[in-house]
């Protein structure tokens, strides 16, 4: 499991327990890409950096890029402690939080915590490192058709043309998260409470990272609400996105059928890719559900899911706690944290054979119902 | 401490004596033929008796009671009352469990919530919990995005009773002021102008 890729080999890691997501881009040359943050809850540290220190990798220096792709719960938490370890990564987070109104929001509800982990105080911490360095890390911003990050081929160990490119949110996403990220602004005298999650999820940053014939799609957890000017479909109906076809694909927002488009399965996905997916549960959801499975493996027999998605038996207290749980009613569930990652390694320089390694309780799709 | 030396300790200065204060004598009797000594420390006793404006007995019994504006007239005795309560003891809330959550969705009868530990860090949790759970004064309060503490534990009362406790108390957070509503907009504008964010 700890072994680094080799200089001229390309390698994805995907980490997902129950609740959270995280991956990790290796472009060759050991130059690293961090895409959101889930904690280990037993280090407490981000799963990614402890894997990239477990391999033998420099974050200090070998880190280039770090892209929040929004500020859910489940995909920044630790992205603060990763841009503060990072020091020689720049900082790329959605267009649509450019706004003075979302520094409103994380500095009125980052700063005064209302909880012991939320997505704004994370991102108030992410911008309170960025301004502490000297010179300041000027953060960049993801938008549709927009390429991040160009490196010509005699820059390239691999000698091949890399290129990192965002294909969302549109403007029109970017303008309506902006208006509810301005409703979400504290009014005077209304109570203080939690910052609720914006959703449908418009803002979200899909990642088409193409590296000579390799093709990535990694989709976030953007949606689809069957409206032309944003979600998957705005990204499909493109004319100035690049058109190579993927062969490995992050499944959007954990499998689930509102992210779902089969035109992207057909216009920007080779036949049969590897596809792989996080996940998630929260509240009555559960993802993927028994249809989602369904549905994933009925286009592709390479699906992978890191980890079961499931709720396990709340951790063992002592007996006192036990009973007065017990006795007041209270079911409680605790979110499936067994770490589960899936590492995808190729060298593109000779022909993009992938090595498939699954970790923890990561494991093929279709053998996800017998657990569930 | 018996009642036999109770009343020597109270006894002469701080009894109500003398042939003048006959009346009064045969009340104070009363009040302390009682062993007050195992329900209100000494020190208690000696301060309500000594709250009586009387020096001595040998005092009272040699002057004039008609000059003495410290004397206690029989009406006066009435202060030399002992209320008979138990030292005051606060009551102790030892924890054994503590979560902080954060109301995620109300149902009819419950209200689910995600719930971090406080106790021994760890995954996050989620709950779902009765609102019968959640006092009277605090219903209007469950609403997501609500943040509560949840406590268990024992509750030690004051008479002495060890009582096994869950409570959940919702944050009265203030409500946004003006000036930090003002103060997080000029905050924003100089992370702004820092990061280029605009």
């Amino acid at each position: 499991m700890y072994s680094a890729p080799s200089l001229d080999e390309v390698e994805i890691s995907i980490f997902g327990p129950g609740y959270g997501e995280s991956i990790l881009c290796h472009l060759g040359n050991n130059c690293w890409i961090i895409i959101d943050s889930c904690i280990d809850p037993d280090s407490k540290q981000p799963y990614t950096l402890t894997y990239l220190k477990n391999i033998g990798v420099n974050t200090e220096r070998s880190v280039r890029h770090i892209i929040a792709t929004h500020w859910h719960d489940d995909h920044i938490r630790g992205l603060g402690f990763i841009v503060e370890e990072c020091k020689s990564a720049d900082f790329i987070c959605s267009e649509a939080l450019k706004s003075n109104e979302f520094l409103t929001l994380v500095s009125a509800c980052g700063k005064r915590s209302m909880m012991t982990s939320s997505g704004v105080a994370e991102f108030y911490k992410i911008l309170q490192t960025l301004i502490g360095y000297k010179p300041q890390r000027i953060p960049s911003f993801a938008i549709e058709d927009r390429c991040l990050k160009r490196i010509l081929p005699e820059n390239s160990a691999l000698g091949l043309p890399c290129e990192i490119h965002s294909l969302s949110p549109s403007d029109y996403s970017v303008l309506l998260t902006k208006i509810e990220i301005a409703n979400l602004i504290p009014k005077e005298k209304t109570t203080k409470r939690r910052v609720l999650e914006i959703s449908p999820n418009h803002l979200s940053v899909v990642l088409l990272i193409i590296i000579g014939d390799l093709c990535i799609l990694l989709g976030s957890d953007l949606e689809e609400i069957g409206n032309a000017q944003t979600g998957w479909t705005k990204i499909v109906n493109s004319q100035s996105r690049p058109i190579k076809k993927a062969s490995l694909f992050k499944i959007p927002h954990h499998g689930s059928k509102n992210a779902d488009l089969q035109d992207v399965w057909t216009e920007m996905l080779n036949s049969k890719p590897i596809a792989v997916l996080t996940p998630f549960a929260k509240g009555n959801v559960y993802l993927p559900t028994k249809n989602d499975v369904t549905r994933i493996c009925s286009r592709t027999e390479n699906a992978y899911v890191t980890a079961i998605p499931r709720w396990r038996k709340s951790r063992t207290r002592p007996s006192t706690v036990e009973k007065t749980i017990r006795e007041s009613g209270i079911k409680i569930k605790q979110y499936n944290q067994t770490l589960g990652q899936i590492r995808i390694r190729t060298k593109p320089t000779e022909g993009n054979n992938f090595t498939l390694d699954l970790f923890g309780e990561a494991l093929k799709l279709k053998d996800v119902s017998q657990f569930t | 401490m018996s009642l036999t030396s109770l009343k020597k300790s109270v006894t002469p200065e701080e009894t109500i004596a003398g042939n003048q204060l006959s009346s009064a004598k045969k009340r104070s009797r009363l009040i302390i033929d009682r062993d007050f000594s195992k329900e209100l420390p000494r020190e208690t006793v000696r301060s309500y008796l000594t709250k009586i404006p009387l020096e001595s007995e040998e005092k009272y019994v040699n002057s004039d009671i008609t000059k003495e504006t410290h004397i206690v007239p029989e009406k006066g005795i009435e202060f030399i009352t002992i209320i008979e309560t138990k030292p005051y003891k606060p009551d102790y809330f030892l924890s054994l469990q503590k979560w902080e959550g954060n109301v995620i969705e109300v149902m009819k009868d419950y209200f689910l919530a995600k719930l971090v530990d406080l106790t021994a860090p760890g995954a996050d949790e989620q709950a779902e919990i009765p609102l019968e759970e959640v006092s009277i004064e605090d219903l209007d309060l469950v609403v997501p995005g609500a943040i509560f503490y949840w406590n268990i534990g024992y509750e030690d009362e004051s008479n002495g009773q060890r009582k096994r406790t869950s409570i959940i108390r919702f944050r009265r957070l203030p409500a946004w002021s003006q000036s930090e509503i003002k103060e997080a907009k000029k905050e924003a504008e100089e992370i702004g102008k820092s990061l280029k964010w605009e």
